[in-house]
């Protein structure tokens, strides 16, 4: 059984906040459920382990905070023996959470939380490579001023974190309430993201396939387009909207 | 000897042009509109109306090098121009065939739908509302179709 990502998180150069996301399954509000999951999976004890301990949303970010903030610490003692490779690997494990670092090279950081049960082998790096490049499509926006210090609001970013985790962890995307709004703009902010042949894709859709297909979501490089669950209309010189499917290479 | 546009135009791109990479042109591209936006301060019918002139000022001159390129004859109808304009005109220049539908009763009007567009790749409109509305990203080429066409 593998485990679930819990925590996205990116930082800066000057280790400031970039995004931080939380992806712990909505257990009820009220704080404690002391059923372990029907399912019987491997992990359920860490599950219910992490749903006592993470009661209001609240206290969720204050948590996932302090996690990214830990990582940080890890970042930065590490770095003078790092030689070549940006996978920082296990950086520590708190709570029940196991955090995995990577750092580019231009300094900006990402931590993953998983629920802490198995070591996650070298699948880790397809996540790292999908979420970097989700983060190079967000820089490559040229309405997208590139400051360090201000925190990512990108609705596209948003919806490919998510659906590189949900192909992770099988589950299928959620409509939270942020995408239906997106649904109901006709052309939403999103013009075509459309990426031919020659530039990089690196999501599939999460065909509840477990953690599989996270090799998909690197391996689909060529050919492919991204599907926008929203409407995938190019606000473009007045010519009509072209109806694109989304055609996968999965 | 080639015949059908389509085979006219994917025989140019082969043999007779050079390629440049495409994250340059997209990212100028970007940065282009995106300069275009801050220096008009957002004003997007001002910003639509630069592209196009832009794009009217390549259009003149991309004609006499898309003639010589590409060495077709005289079109003879309208729809004959579409078909030159579709494959071959924009594979030998952006590696794309648009598709020509939605023609016009008189047969004076039709429309290009664009499946890829790569002067838009990694474009998120900004979020302030209007922009969405207002901004044509791409209207370049219709300032380079209009530039063209005058020509010819």
């Amino acid at each position: 059984m593998v485990s679930r990502i819990y925590l996205v998180a990116l930082m800066g150069r000057e280790n400031n906040p970039l995004y931080v996301r939380d992806f712990v399954p909505e257990t009820a509000s009220t704080p404690i459920s002391r059923e372990p999951e029907p399912a019987g999976n491997g992990d359920s004890g860490s599950v219910e382990a992490v749903s006592t301990k993470i009661s209001t949303s609240r206290d969720r970010e204050l948590r996932f905070q302090f996690l990214a903030h830990i990582s940080l610490d890890v970042f930065a003692a590490r770095l003078p023996q790092k030689t070549s490779d940006s996978d920082f690997g296990l950086l520590f494990v708190q709570d029940e959470i196991a955090m995995y670092g990577w750092m580019t090279n231009t300094g900006v950081k990402i931590v993953l939380g998983f629920a802490s049960g198995e070591i996650i082998g070298n699948e880790i790096r397809s996540i790292f490579r999908a979420i970097h490049f989700a983060y190079i499509s967000l820089v490559c926006n040229p309405f997208y001023s590139v400051d360090e210090r201000r925190p990512i609001h990108s609705r596209k970013f948003d919806i490919n974190i998510r659906r590189i985790v949900d192909a992770w962890n099988g589950t299928t995307p959620v409509h939270t309430p942020a995408e239906s709004i997106n649904r109901s703009i006709a052309a939403s902010p999103e013009s075509t993201s459309n990426t031919s042949a020659r530039s990089t894709v690196y999501y599939s859709n999460s065909n509840n396939n477990n953690n599989g297909n996270i090799e998909n979501v690197v391996m689909s490089y060529s050919a492919s387009r991204s599907p926008s669950p929203t409407s995938a209309h190019s606000v473009d010189s007045g010519m009509t909207p072209p109806a694109s499917e989304s055609i996968m290479a999965s | 000897m080639s015949r059908t546009p389509r085979q006219i135009g994917e025989e140019v791109w082969k043999t007779r042009v050079e390629k440049v990479n495409a994250e340059l042109v997209t990212l100028t591209y970007g940065s282009v509109v995106a300069q275009l936006c801050k220096d008009f301060g957002n004003d997007y019918i001002q910003v639509n109306e630069q592209l196009d002139k832009m794009g009217y000022n390549i259009g003149i001159r991309l004609i006499e090098d898309f003639l010589a390129r590409a060495n077709t004859s005289r079109c003879r109808t309208f729809k004959d121009t579409a078909e030159i304009i579709s494959k071959v005109g924009f594979k030998i220049f952006l590696n794309i065939t648009p598709t020509i539908g939605n023609w016009s009763q008189d047969n004076k009007q039709f429309t290009l739908v664009f499946d890829e567009n790569p002067l838009a790749d990694f474009v998120e409109l900004p979020d302030d509302g209007k922009a969405v509305n207002e901004l044509w990203y791409s209207n370049i080429l219709c300032g380079v179709l209009r530039g063209a066409l005058e020509m010819v």
